[in-house]
């Protein structure tokens, strides 16, 4: 049971990694999905780092560009950033109410979407349209509370 | 002065830290060298992702036969209050399609006939593999979806895809049981095309979003709106004459185009293989 409930959390991302790019009925190859290894990097390696092991947040990275058909290895660096960010402001951000976490993560999502702009439009050598990237950290941020109540509840009843 | 145990301890956390520096080190540099591989499209690369495709795939097939299971017994049921509408509306449909398959059961003859008085040889027949969308990309700067077939189903690189209505893109990654298909809106994506009315010649353009543009026309191109755009097969990748889309507006700066394909609401689609049936040279003489 220890064991599943230190699992628990990386199972359910990678669960709603997979789930959210099923094609349902009326969705759209272009809608845009929340990255929940984002939500996992940030909030595990902040409150639980054991959950959250580099190797662990490296293929997840590799798993939502296969997913996405975005080149190999960009999610996984801005995981490692996130990761190497956090892991340096630790004590700063723990002492927050959930709400200013909330805000602070919005804040942030927001941001890391300006780099994977960045970033993408360096490695593609063009000028790529940004809203899409400023959406799905938008789309990231409002899922962010959900995720955090819902991995909550899995572990909490695994761990009995 | 540190005792020894505090100099122990000292020494342990920066031996600690080093670890950890280091991991982050090597993955930053893995990360990096995928990137840099995947820019100039090495061949580790494709492995890479047959790798993930063929464990990742059962996974992803399992999902979304649940969903699909799930939305058929909820339309069952919605379907059951509306039967009797729906009867009245097949009937309907059935009486107007036997009319078409007359037309089209003589428009076949003729063409036979003219076929032989004109000595024309045989077209290709394309291979299809008809494949199920397993998955979407939903991906800021990439337009793709996974298609539930690979290399065991005889796909390659570089074959268009298309469904009922049109193109949908071309195979770009084949695994062993999935495939990605570069849909036509992806910024990637180049097809060359002809207008159907004017046969003036164009490179249709994806913008990541759900039009696309035409781009490389002359300054006296005959394109309006409503105009049918169709795949021209000049480059050898796409064959000629599949819809691609419609004209939908025109200005001084962009011709955009409505793909004709159902990008939003893929199920089904159909890989082309244009090649597989090539015919040896002096045959269909």
């Amino acid at each position: 049971m220890g064991s599943l409930a230190n699992a628990s959390p990386a199972l359910v991302t990678i669960f709603l990694i997979l789930f959210m790019r099923v094609p349902f009925e009326d969705s759209d190859a272009g809608m845009f999905i929340p990255i929940f290894s984002l939500i996992f990097t940030y909030y595990f390696r902040l409150h639980f780092p054991q959950y959250a092991r580099l190797w662990l947040i490296f293929l997840m990275g590799l798993l939502e560009d296969f997913l996405g058909g975005g080149y190999l290895g960009l999610t996984s660096l801005i995981l490692l950033l996130v990761s190497a960010l956090f892991e340096r402001r630790r004590n700063i951000f723990l002492q927050s109410s959930f709400l200013t976490e909330i805000f602070i993560f919005t804040f942030f999502s927001l941001a890391i979407s300006v780099v994977y702009w960045m970033l993408a439009s360096f490695i593609m050598a063009d000028f790529l349209p940004g809203l899409p990237f400023f959406f799905q950290g938008l789309m990231t941020a409002l899922v962010f509370p959900v995720y955090v109540f819902l991995i909550g509840r899995i572990n909490k009843r695994v761990s009995i | 002065m540190k005792t020894t145990f505090q100099t122990f301890g000292t020494a342990s956390s920066l031996f600690y830290k080093s670890r950890k520096r280091l991991k982050y080190a090597i993955y930053f540099f893995l990360s990096v060298t995928l990137i840099i591989l995947g820019r100039f499209d090495h061949p580790w690369i494709s492995s890479i992702n047959y790798t993930i495709a063929f464990v990742v795939t059962p996974a992803i097939v399992t999902f979304e036969a649940v969903a699909d299971g799930t939305f058929n017994a909820i339309s069952w049921v919605q379907g059951l209050a509306a039967l009797e509408t729906e009867n009245a509306r097949l009937r309907q449909e059935n009486s107007r399609l036997q009319q078409y398959r007359f037309i089209a059961d003589r428009a076949v003859m003729e063409n036979q006939r003219l076929q032989e008085l004109l000595n024309v040889r045989p077209t290709f027949v394309p291979t299809l593999v008809t494949a199920r969308v397993i998955a979407v990309a939903g991906g800021a700067y990439s337009k793709s979806v996974l298609i539930h077939a690979g290399s065991e189903d005889g796909l390659r690189v570089d074959l268009p895809v298309v469904d009922e209505n049109g193109l949908v893109g071309r195979t770009i990654q084949v695994g062993f049981r999935a495939t990605r298909v570069l849909l036509t809106t992806d910024f990637n994506s180049r097809i060359p095309v002809q207008v159907e009315r004017s046969k003036r010649n164009a490179i249709i353009v994806g913008r990541n979003d759900d039009l696309l543009r035409m781009a490389f026309t002359g300054p006296d191109m005959d394109v309006s709106v409503g105009d049918r755009i169709l795949t021209t097969g000049h480059g050898g990748m796409f064959p000629a004459d599949i819809i691609v889309g419609t004209v939908v507006e025109v200005d001084e700066d962009d011709i955009l185009i409505r793909p004709a394909a159902n990008l939003e609401n893929l199920d089904f689609v159909r890989v082309l293989d244009y090649n597989a049936n090539q015919l040896e040279p002096g045959e269909g003489n």
